[in-house]
This record gives structure tokens, sequence and C-alpha cells, in this order.
């Protein structure tokens, strides 16, 4: 099947990998050229809206279009009845199964309006303000119905009932009657009443933590058109437009070669964008009216309508002899999944305790389904809320036992050759390098004055490989393109190029990589997952390389030499008989195609294998005022383990920004809901992301330990560097003001209360 | 219901004159991105707390979102698309690209409208100036580091030329 | 024989609540295809909702990936990322 192809030399020194050059991309972004989703007109353009429903729990009796169809303007309306009544099944497009019946019913309400904002009925009209007025004109009646919202709540035997046939799975026994609680999981190994006798100290603790939106700057959009031949075309700001391509043909009963899609520039997705929420309803409307739809939405429908992450509790005992060495863990996670079942617990659970090397323990998760937006994605999901009660237990721990934290991790830690706590065995892992780089970090030798509190916390994800596509063309002038399906949310772009000029031997300038449509393209799986790099870098590097063994054939042809006569270095053809030959560049083959085999192109589709997992170990130092409880991160530093980092600065930004959304998360974000289920901080100014002056700079360590399945020894690194965040600082302030905070945010108040209560 | 009435506005926006016809409720953000064709500026909040609408309105930082379309008659309004001169990139246009100050990029426009803002103002901004001028510009990719070291950078650079 | 660690405690109620297995396969294609031969059905909730590790590296579509009488395969939940 596959032909041996060249491996980089291991040890050869690398000139573009490893590199800063400027972004391909940077120029168009930097001067507003750049095109996004709602930055794209069709002529004859309609405006769509969204009637969502007012309560966060009701029986949707009927749905009145009349009045609104009648509206001079209006020119479609759509409801759930059309849009087919989809089987519950389980579909992969995204990154893991995803009900599809529940992707429907979440685009569209179907019988039931489960969360406040749930989409009802959508239009579409000839301009805004007739859309919005059509919206008032449909009549819902609705039969409301009690509600309920935190975790503990729903999973209650007489809480309000969300679904009627929703039995909780994986239990010993299967319930005879229905619940909230979709799911149960659990991680064991060893004897739990053992390891806790021989613990000589024991941490017993209740961790909250709220629902928390990806808070990307850029609001979904799309601007989609379905012609008279059935064939549709969407324009989307997605983290995958195979994905939307498949979850739309799936919601509207239509096959997957109807729909094109083309992605937008994506104005950040942090997971947030690895679903659909506009595009079928765009296409239905457009199906409908005959016209494009634009579909834009604001930013309190963000927050009201798609999925943050889950709010939860997380109930840790762990315990430790009085050396250090955990015996014995016992944790219990409960998650919120929003209005249908599929909260991130699985992957919390799995990854709660897999930077230890604990004997003893049992992890129990349940998904619980709440009347409150459907979960989506955020940046490894679900490791963040485990690793912040879990690393506020061992820094508990650790001041219990006088042992520096970091030396406690130290001891505990897990090494290559280790069973992970969520299975495999792990191999080429860079863990216990990043403890040593915090620890030998003159940051972590600093002074600390009055008030102010060091916090140290470390994380894992496992990082995915998964199905992806590339393509590079030699130009006739030697040049080269890259081509690949995967949206470009970080600044991949810029190392799809650089590991095809590595490849080829070419300048990085002389490569330019697009990121190209469903149509244009094999299918690609999402970006997300920090699988981009790792993934679609490898089919990138595979095709460069198809395309180095097509041009040595040629330059064979050329000097008609035998093949294994002729080496390619640093993008030159040498002959090995006559070395006195003068080489040929890409450049002179590529003027020589046509008499060599036709155009110089190749393309390669693979399913990437042997991600390897990535770690981070985070020192964070803060500030608290007395008389406030305002808390100031004076110093950040973040060590991770990144196997090769293609292009440092985007590898640095990918630190930087989880880090800071980890802050924001442990210090000011949270949905604050009514008693009426309705969130009261749906926009920006209520609902506090960090900004500019919150933040100190942010020193990202970046240690590589190559993942030997990567062509470049790559490891995905977007993931990794929120899940520390959270209990660094929490462990930071505890430290501060010599109170353990067990509920985030941690809010002035909060800390208030906190420090009165001393 | 009846339309309401159209205004015409006339104004300079990036040092040419531009009209167009508007609803009076209509925001400048809307104006410029769907009748003048200038998408740089971005809607992220709709409600001035963001920054990713940014512009520069007789001289003075705005958000466009909170601008009326009515209230550009006659102003002076300074877009992320005047920013280079020529095809020439303005400093801080080449600062950030050069730092990596941006990864997705949908922030970028208000950010550097922000910054130029910024040091036409204080040619000689600190850190932490720097950093509260643009607190109102939210970024939720970069943490901010980058951008700000792109910025001082750029200070630093245009202070010279300006010497030079 | 490959050793078959199984990591899910929601598979194990499919595979009769074991927590270990011997299977002998040389790939892992086959190794699905005989513990579906021991538990019918649960073929095809590995296709659906698991990754396989094969010594120590996690593949979420494993097909032909061969294996030794050493090899140490874990069957874990489907991960997915943001």
């Amino acid at each position: 099947m596959s032909e041996v192809l060249d491996r980089p030399e291991a040890g050869a020194a690398l000139k573009v990998v490893g590199t800063r050059p400027i972004r391909p991309d940077g120029v168009d972004k930097v001067t507003g050229r750049a095109a996004y989703g709602a930055d794209f007109a069709m002529p004859g353009m309609l405006v769509g809206r969204i009637k969502r429903s007012p309560h966060a729990h009701a029986r949707i009796l009927s749905v009145d279009t009349r009045r609104a169809q009648a509206l001079p303007g209006v020119k479609a309306v759509v409801t759930a009845a059309d849009f087919p009544n989809l089987a519950s099944e389980e579909y992969e497009a995204g990154e893991s199964a995803s009900n599809l019946r529940d992707i429907s019913c979440n685009c569209m309400a179907r019988d039931k309006a489960l969360y406040d904002g749930h989409a009802v009925a959508a239009v579409a009209a000839t301009s805004a303000a007739i859309a919005e007025e059509a919206l008032e004109l449909i009549e819902v009646t609705y039969e409301v119905l009690p509600h309920v919202i935190d975790v503990e709540a729903a999973m209650a035997a007489d809480a309000p009932l969300l679904h009627a046939h929703l039995y909780t799975q994986g239990l010993e026994t299967r319930p005879d009657k229905p619940s909230n609680i979709a799911k149960r999981n659990r991680l064991e190994r060893g004897d739990l009443e053992a390891g806790f006798a021989a613990a000589e100290a024991v941490v017993e603790r209740r961790y909250v933590t709220p629902a928390v939106h990806q808070g990307y700057i850029e609001p979904h959009a799309c601007v989609a058109v379905m012609a008279a031949d059935g064939q549709g075309q969407v324009w989307s700001s997605s983290q995958g437009q195979f994905m939307v391509r498949t979850y739309c043909a799936k919601v509207l009963g239509l096959e997957a070669s109807d729909i094109r899609v083309t992605p937008a520039e994506i104005g950040g997705g942090f997971g947030g964008k690895t679903t659909v929420y506009l595009e079928p309803l765009a296409l239905a409307l457009s199906r409908k009216s005959g016209a494009p739809v634009k579909m834009v939405m604001s930013r309190e429908e963000v927050f009201r309508a798609t999925g943050p992450t889950s709010g939860a509790v997380v109930e840790v005992k762990i315990g430790a002899t009085r050396d250090g060495t955990i015996t014995a863990a016992d944790i219990v996670l409960k998650y919120q999944a929003g209005a249908y079942e599929g909260s991130p617990v699985g992957a919390g659970s799995m990854t709660a305790l897999a930077c230890y090397d604990i004997a003893n323990f049992r992890i129990t998760g349940y998904d619980v389904v709440t009347n409150s937006p459907k979960v989506a994605a955020y940046r490894a999901p679900g490791a963040p809320i485990s690793a912040f009660a879990v690393e506020s237990a061992v820094d508990e721990l650790a001041q219990t036992l006088g042992l520096d934290p970091i030396a406690l991790r130290e001891k505990n830690a897990v090494r290559d050759g280790m069973k992970a706590a969520y299975g495999p065995t792990y191999r080429n892992i860079g863990y216990v390098e990043t403890l040593e780089a915090i620890r030998d970090h003159p940051h972590y030798a600093a002074p600390l004055g009055p008030n102010q509190g060091r916090g140290v916390a470390v994380g894992f994800w496992f990082n995915v490989g998964g199905e992806s596509t590339a393509a590079v063309h030699v130009n006739e002038d030697g040049s080269a393109v890259v081509v690949t399906g995967n949206p470009d949310i970080g600044g991949s772009r810029a190392s799809m190029a650089m590991m095809a000029a590595e490849t080829l031997g070419l300048p990085v300038d002389k490569v330019r990589p697009i990121v190209a449509d469903t149509a244009a393209i094999g299918f690609s799986m999402l970006t997300g997952g920090s699988r981009t790099t790792f993934a679609t870098g490898m089919a990138v590097t595979q095709a460069a390389q198809k395309i180095v063994a097509d041009l040595k054939r040629r330059a064979a042809q050329i000097w008609d030499v035998a093949i294994d006569q002729v080496e390619w270095r640093e993008g030159e053809a040498l002959r090995l008989d006559k070395a006195d030959t003068p080489p040929l560049s890409l450049a002179a083959i590529a003027a020589q195609s046509a008499r060599t085999g036709g155009p110089i192109t190749a393309e390669v589709s693979l399913n990437a294998g042997g991600a390897g997992p990535g770690f981070g170990a985070h020192i964070c130092d803060v500030e608290v005022d007395p008389e406030t409880g305002y808390v100031t991160v004076l110093r950040y530093t973040a060590a991770q383990d990144v196997g090769r980092a293609i292009h440092p600065a985007y590898v640095e930004g990918q630190v930087q920004g989880g880090v800071a959304q980890g802050i924001g998360w442990a210090l000011n974000e949270e949905y604050i809901f009514d008693g009426e289920g309705k969130m009261e901080n749906a926009g920006f100014l209520d609902y506090r992301v960090p900004v500019a002056s919150d933040l100190p700079m942010i020193e990202p360590i970046l240690i590589e330990v190559p993942n030997p399945r990567h062509p470049f020894g790559a490891k995905g690194v977007g993931e990794v560097p929120i899940v520390p965040p959270l209990a660094a600082v929490a462990n930071a302030v505890a430290r501060a003001i010599g109170v353990r905070m067990t509920s985030l945010p941690l809010s002035p108040p909060k800390l208030r209360a906190a420090m009165d209560g001393r | 219901m009846s339309q309401p009435h159209k205004t015409h506005i006339s104004a300079v926006v990036n040092g040419d004159p531009a009209e167009f016809l508007t609803d009076p409720g209509r925001t400048l953000l809307d104006a410029l991105r769907d009748d003048l064709g200038l998408t740089g500026a971005k809607e992220g909040c709709g409600s001035g707390d963001c920054g990713a609408c940014s512009v520069i309105l007789d001289g003075r930082l705005v958000c466009a979102c909170l601008v009326l379309a009515a209230e550009a008659e006659g102003k002076r309004v300074e877009t992320i698309e005047g920013m280079a001169e020529g095809g020439v990139l303005h400093p801080l246009q080449q600062k950030f690209l050069e730092h990596a100050a941006l990864q997705c990029g949908f922030c970028t426009p208000g950010l550097l409208v922000a910054a130029k803002a910024l040091l036409a103002a204080n040619p000689d901004p600190s850190e932490s100036e720097a950093r509260y001028w643009l607190a109102g510009n939210l970024c939720r990719c970069t943490g901010y580091d980058k951008v700000i070291r792109a910025v001082m950078d750029a200070a630093a650079d245009m202070r010279q030329a300006r010497v030079a | 024989m490959p050793h078959v660690l199984v990591a899910d405690s929601n598979f194990r109620a499919v595979v009769g609540g074991v927590s270990e297995l011997d299977i002998d396969a040389d790939n892992v294609r086959r190794l699905i295809e005989a513990i579906d031969r021991r538990f019918p059905g649960s073929g095809a909730y590995i296709d659906k909702r698991m990754a396989i590790a094969v010594d120590g590296e996690i593949h979420q579509d494993a097909g032909a990936i061969p294996l030794t009488p050493a090899s140490e395969v874990c069957l874990i939940p489907r991960i997915g990322g943001g």
C-alpha cells in the first residue's frame, strides 16, 4: 500500500521547523481583509433570525406561524415540522459520537423547550427589522414546567424530568424509573479500603465549579443557499467543514454530496464550534425561500443558546503516607450535560489521576441533564474541572504533610512504562520534565510579599489523531501549494507550510497553505482535540515526502540514471555517480514536469494513531487585597511537554491563551441563572473574561520530548494549558489567605467571606 | 408598518469621502460593514463591551456599535482598512505579525485601531498603561502577552522614526 | 496471546463484567471480531464508542494494526477534544 518513504534524518538540523516565520495569512488578518462568517454576502441574501423559548422547561403545545408568514418581506418560516423526525442514532461527525436526534432537536426544539433560549422557530426576511418583527408575530403556546439546573438537584429522585425515556446507563442493574442521570461511569484499581487504611493523612473535600462559556469573540455566523437543484452551499464559521456537512445532511435528510461547505476564517472556537446551531436552519430557510440566507447570532444568543461547558460538583478523598506516597483516591464527579446527554464527565474521570501513579483508586462519574444549554466541548473538555479538584486536594495534602507541592508530585509522578489511570501504558511522555522545569525556574524561588501566595498545579490531556487529508501541488516555477481541510484557529496554516517546506527543502515563503472546502479536499476530521499539527501535519509531511520521491524519479529520468543514484538534499536533486553534475533545483524539475510524467502533485489520506498525550506544570503567584478580596495575578509560568514546537511562537500562544482562559474560569467567569432559569449575565459586561489589565506576562516553557509517531516529533499542545490554571490560582489564593477555597469563581465577596471567617 | 425615512450621510472614511443612506436607528458599525463594505470592524457583542468594532471618530477611539451611523455626518472615520498606507503596513501591524500577536485574528482589527489611538495619545506608554488602555479590547486567544509586547515594540520603533 | 484490558465500566457490562481478557489474534480487527464472537454485539459497541490503545498508543480506529503475543491492548472510551 505505501511505499517506503524517506524519513527526516534523526538529528539532522532543521531549517524551517522550529523557526518563527510570519504566518502566511497574517497580512489579511492585520488589515481587516480576512473574511469571517459574517463578512460574506451573496446577492439577494435574506436575514435569518430565531425565535427562542423564554422558558427553561416547557412543553410546546403549538407553534402558529401564519401571521409571521403573511408579513411583507418574510420569505420563509421554519419550525420542527420542516425537519425530519430523526430516530435516536449515534453518529460520529465531530470528534466523538453524538446523538443525531439530540443535535436536531437542539437546533430546533421538537415537543419540548429544554432551556431558556432553545430555538422554536426561525424566519428569513428581506431585512433584520422585518425578521425581528416576524418573530414577534409567531405565536407559541407553552405549558411551563418546573425546571432544574443545579447538577445535584437534577440528580435528586424528585427532580423535574427532562426526558421521559432516559434511563441511567452504567449501573449494575438497569433502573426501572427514568431520571436525569444519563450515564454513570467508573474507573477502579486496587483496594480502596486498604489504601485508605494505610494513609497517614487524608484530605476530603467537595469542589464546585460553575458552567463557563468558551467565550470566542466571534458569534456563530453562516450564509447558506439551497438552490432549486437541491444543491446546498454553506459558508460557515466552524471548526470543521466536514462536520458541518455531515450534520446538515443528517438533520435535513440530504446526501452529504448535496452540500458543499466552505470554512470561513473562524474567530475562535475552543471546541464550541465543533457542532452546528445555525447551518441546518439557514439551509432549511434557503430551501423554502429560494434565496441565500445569512444567520448571525447576537452575543446574548451565544450565551443563552450555545454550549457552555459543564458546571460540576466533584468530591475528592485522597490519602498519603507521611513520606508523601499517595495510597488511595476516591473521586466522584457530577457534571451538567445541559439539555441533552453528553457531558465530558468521561474524559474528566479519565484525566483526573492521569499525572499520578496511585495503586488504589475509584473514580465515579455522572452525566446529568439539566435545563441549561446543551453542553459543548471546551478545550480539554472535562479535564480542567477534575484537575481543579484533584490538584487542590493534592496541594492541601502537601500542606498537611509539610511537603513541597512539586516534590509531592514528583514522588507520585507517572513515567514511561507506567500504566495510566485510564488504562494504557505511557510511552515517550515528558511529565517529570515539566515538574523539573518549574522546580528549577527562578519563579519558584522568587520571594513573596504580604498577602501574596504561590500555587502549583499540573494537568494532562490525551490529544487525538484521527483522519486527515493533505495535498501538495508543485507549481511550474518551483513553488508549492499545500491544501488541507482544517480551519486555522491558532496559526496551524503556518505550521503546515513549514512542515512541507522543511520536507521539500524550500524556503517557507515559497509554500502557500490553503484551507479547502468539502468538495476540494478529501475528508478531514475537524480542528480540535489538539490534532491538527499532529495528524494533518503528518498527512502534509507524507504528501511532501511523496513529492520528493517523485522529484527524485524525475531527476533520475532527466539524467538517465538509476533512481538510487539520486539524492534529495535542501531542495535539490544531487547526482551520486557523477558528483560534479550541477544539482537540479525543484524549480528546474518543475519546469520539465510535462516531459517527466506530468503535473507534480501528491495527496495523502490517513487516520493518525499514536498521538502523544501532553502534560503541563504551572506556577501562579497572586496577591489578595485584604480589604476587598480582589485577586491580582502577579506572575505565571507554564511548563509543557510539546513534543516538538513546529512554530514556537504559536505554541507559546496556545499556552498563554489556555492559561488566560483558565485564570478567567478561576477568578471571574460563571453562568448566573435567576429563579426562572434565565441567564442573568448573557453579555461580556457581566460575564467577565480576562482583559489585558487583568493579566501579567505569561511565561511558557516548551519542553521537547519528541513523539516518535510524528515525522517531526510534534505532540498536540492546544488543550493542556487550560487544565492546571484553575487549581494553580486556587492554590495560590489558599496560601495567600490561609483558607482553602473549593468553589469557583474566586470572586471578591467569596474571598471576603472566607477571610472574615478565619 | 412604514419604513422610517432614510438619512443621507457624508463622512470622510480613511481619508476619502464616503456617503451612504441609513435608517436613523442604525449603528455606524452596520453602515461601515454593510453599506461601505468595510468588514474589518467586527461585531463581537453589539454592546460596547468587547472592542472588536473599534474605530477612530474625529480622533477619538469609539466602539462603532455604540455610535449611530447618523453621528458620522461630517466627521472623519478611521478604520483598520486605512491603517496601512499604500500597501505598506503600519508599524503596529508589522509588529503584530512579527510577535505572533494574533491567533484567530478576530479581535485584531479592533486591537490595532485601539493601539494606534493609544500611541497617538501617549507615544511612550508603560506596560501597565498599555494594558489599561487596551482593557476594552477582549481577546480570547492570546492572553494578551504577545499583543502587549508588539505594542511596546511598535511604540519604540515609532518614537525612533520620529527622532530620525 | 495479546492481553486485553477493559478500562471502561460501561463496556465491561457488555462483556459479562470482565475487566481483562486474553484473546488470540494477530491484528486489532481480528481481535475485535474474536471479542464479538465471545460477546455478541460487543464488536459494534467497540467500533462506535471506543478507542483502542496498543502498547500505549491510542488509536480511534485501529483496524489492521498488528499484534504480537506480548501486545498490551487497552479498550478505552473515545475521547473528544475541544
